[in-house]
């Protein structure tokens, strides 16, 4: 809504008048949040960019242009992440973590999800609050709390990849039961119920009306592990047994001030690009079981439709 | 500086030095720091009797004495090393008498042992208050 | 709850069946979550063996052993002592980061929350991008930025601020605020956005309607709607932070910018006072347990609202 001014006298005062409408104008372009958004984005994003493009320099510099080459990737005979050994192994370390976790924490998490939404009675409200409280949990109380136990109380695991894989898993399955308890409120009981209607049992119901229903939040909370799991560096440095079982993040960690080379940046860069190109599979695996199924309308719009439902 | 770094460093002259620039010092009265490396054999080992072979082996006067005056620098406790022979020998220079191990020094002298459980509580307490930025 | 939720979900033997396939989650979590929070008090309010020097829990209420606390209250509450030092320095750190964090991260979320249209999607993208970016490359990227020959100091010179390339990465609190901000503020974005979302932008255009100028109405109409969601952002972020020791690790390697995770660190994984450790974790839980209660009980309420 425009402010009627009265009539005044000079150029000055005009243009000072415009510059006021345009200011107080609520529908013309916010250009300050938008100049400030953009500084943000540049912010966040162009130190990793230049971390990557110093991945590919020709010598060993992180912080001087050097030419370009994949010297850290695959040629250099001892310190690159083909040939250094302990590079390598933490990148297997990782990747095989990160599949252990998904594997068990999306199954686990979805029944967990549907059973808790669905679940009245005693010990509801508590196991829910129980499921929630990993998530603000400091990182460094669940590593001890883990270690601890892993020590004194459940001996028979020892430490190493099987206690860094328990240790993923805990971590992870509130994200899995955030994401697909988002998506089951919305969807609603209406269709298990038409099911239950036509005779079917809660098992048929769960799993021929409502898992189908569910695929995108699964195949989402898969994705979201997957990237949790790869990034996690507290618990799995806490319940390391040795260098052997250490990930990336470890690795540059115990690295990160004094890497001589780029490989390290190397290592770090590769690590992105896998869990960019797992997210980009699984989404592209999705979209194709959804054309075979004849589904309609677009794939990202139904995977945005999740982002409103969950963050809460 | 432990003994044997200091015979070993003969070894690691440049062209032309001799052991002359060398020299090592052990309090007279025996009372320096004293200490020995140990090998041992795990009880879980996968081939236990070919490892008491190889500790024989080492044990082994000539053995023991070629993998000392050759390869390592460090003293084996062989008995039948005794100064003068290793001197002669040219094992050990004249001026490094002092870095040659006595099976009496480990009467008179200090071994390191580990800190009392009071002791490592008062060194990481310490360190704790360090590592915390007190000033 | 609707009556057609109650009979999918609430009969008799329905019930069992819900509680049954929620039963390996919440097994699992009682064991792998919980469980381990008892053997933190055990261990906290246990002794160290004297023999092997490992820590011996005490599994028994009734015979709790509060020496391990009284070192570290002691060490809390005497002027000038470490672990008050090391609490006070975090305490300032989080507060510091997060106020930061909110300004920044506040017309972010609020502009791609109201004016996002057809870049939505994209913001968005760009939004969850350091998602999949781990946290260590992040510190990294910053590592090689703030190094005696990298670019800030390059920038700076150029531009002429400084002579002569400056250390940023020996104790400096500034860089290990800066690498906090950087590292957590994706968090709290996402958390405002999804509270921001949901403002019904009618009521902004009736406070407009009604004269409010523009500062006017975000003082008196969108603040007071964006409380929940600015809470929401401060406790996601807050709390890992109060956690965080790899950060000054990586970006300060001096004692002078040391937090608490650094000492329950120092002393869980380095050395014989493993019960010290334990403490010290109990006490920080206690600490930061009015937010964690706070966080439970909103989202808890929400749910609700939501029609769980």
């Amino acid at each position: 809504m425009t402010i009627v001014e009265a009539p005044v006298t000079g150029t000055r005062r005009r243009t000072l008048g415009r510059a006021r409408d345009w200011w107080a104008n609520p529908w013309g372009k916010p250009r300050f949040l938008v100049l400030f958004t953009v500084l943000y984005l540049i912010w966040s994003i162009v130190p990793i960019l230049i971390a990557i493009r110093f991945s590919f320099n020709e010598g060993r510099s992180r912080s001087t242009a050097q030419g370009w080459s994949l010297r850290w990737y695959l040629d250099d005979p001892d310190l690159s992440v083909r040939h250094d050994p302990d590079l390598r192994s933490a990148l297997f370390q990782s990747l095989r973590l990160a599949a252990i976790a998904v594997l068990v924490t999306v199954p686990l998490g979805v029944a967990l999800a549907i059973g808790l939404t669905r679940w009245r009675g005693r010990g509801a409200g508590t196991s829910r609050a129980v499921s929630l409280a990993t998530l603000v949990t400091p990182e460094i109380v669940m590593g001890t709390a883990l270690l601890l136990v892993f020590i004194h109380l459940l001996t028979f695991i020892q430490l190493g990849t099987m206690a860094q894989a328990i240790g993923h898993i805990t971590f992870s399955l509130v994200f899995v039961l955030i994401i697909v308890r988002g998506r089951l409120l919305a969807i609603g009981p209406h269709y298990e119920e038409a099911a239950r209607d036509l005779g079917a049992s809660a098992l048929q119901a769960v799993r021929l009306a409502l898992l189908p229903m569910l695929v995108p939040a699964i195949v989402a909370s898969g994705i979201v592990v997957f990237a949790i799991s790869m990034d996690d560096f507290v618990i799995t440095q806490f319940l390391s047994s040795g260098t052997n079982t250490d990930t990336v993040p470890v690795r540059i960690y115990s690295q990160g001030r004094t890497a001589p080379t780029p490989a390290l940046n190397a290592l770090a860069a590769l690590t992105l690009a896998i869990t960019i190109v797992i997210a980009a599979l699984a989404f592209l695996l999705w979209k194709a079981v959804r054309a075979a199924r004849g589904q309609t309308g677009s794939a990202v719009q139904e995977f945005a439709a999740l982002d409103a439902d969950t963050i809460r | 500086m432990w003994s044997g770094s200091a015979i070993s460093a003969q070894w690691y002259l440049p062209e032309g030095a001799g052991p002359k620039a060398l020299g090592f010092w052990f309090p007279a009265d025996g009372g320096g720091t004293i200490g020995n490396d140990l090998i041992a054999i795990p009880r879980a080992a996968r081939s236990p009797v070919l490892a008491h072979h190889f500790l024989n082996y080492l044990l082994d006067v000539k053995h023991g004495y070629d993998n000392f005056a050759n390869y390592v620098g460090y003293q084996p406790p062989l008995t039948k090393l005794d100064p003068s022979k290793l001197i002669a020998d040219g094992v050990v220079p004249a001026n490094l008498k002092t870095a040659i191990v006595r099976e009496s020094d480990f009467d008179k002298g200090y071994f390191p042992t580990e800190l009392s459980p009071t002791g490592q509580t008062e060194w990481q307490n310490a360190w704790a208050e360090f590592k915390a930025g007190v000033r | 709850m609707s009556d057609r939720d109650r009979r999918v979900g609430g009969k008799q033997s329905g019930n069992a069946f819900w509680a049954g396939l929620a039963l390996p989650g919440v097994a699992w979590l009682y064991l792998f979550f919980l469980l381990p929070f008892y053997v933190i008090l055990c261990v906290a309010f246990g002794t160290v063996d004297p023999i092997f020097q490992t820590p011996a829990p005490e599994w028994n209420p009734l015979q709790w052993n509060t020496s391990a606390f009284e070192f570290v209250f002691e060490g809390l509450f005497s002027s000038g002592a470490a672990f008050q030092t090391v609490f006070l320095r975090t305490l300032v750190y989080v507060v510091v980061a997060t106020a930061l964090s909110l300004l920044i991260a506040y017309p972010v979320a609020y502009y791609v929350a109201r004016y996002g249209g057809r870049w939505k999607t994209l913001l968005l993208l760009g939004l969850i991008a350091p998602f999949f970016i781990s946290y260590l490359m992040r510190m990294l990227a910053w590592i090689n930025l703030l190094q005696d020959d990298g670019w800030v100091n390059d920038v700076l010179i150029w531009v002429g601020i400084l002579d002569a390339p400056r250390n940023w990465l020996d104790g400096r609190a500034s860089s290990v605020i800066l690498g906090l901000v950087y590292g957590y503020i994706p968090f709290m974005i996402l958390a405002l956005y999804a509270f921001l979302d949901r403002i019904d932008r009618s009521l902004l255009e009736a406070a407009r309607d009604l004269g409010a100028s523009p500062f006017q109405a975000f003082r008196l109409v969108t603040l007071p709607l964006s409380m929940p969601a600015i809470l929401a952002g401060v406790v996601i972020i807050a709390l890992p932070m109060f956690g965080d020791y790899y950060t000054p690790d990586l970006l300060s390697q001096s004692p002078s910018t040391s937090m608490v995770g650094n000492q329950i660190n120092l002393y869980i994984r380095g050395g014989q006072q493993i019960p010290v450790g334990a403490a010290l974790v109990v006490v920080l839980m206690m600490f930061l347990a009015v937010l964690m209660g706070y966080y439970i009980v909103s989202t808890a309420r929400a749910q609700r609202r939501l029609g769980a």
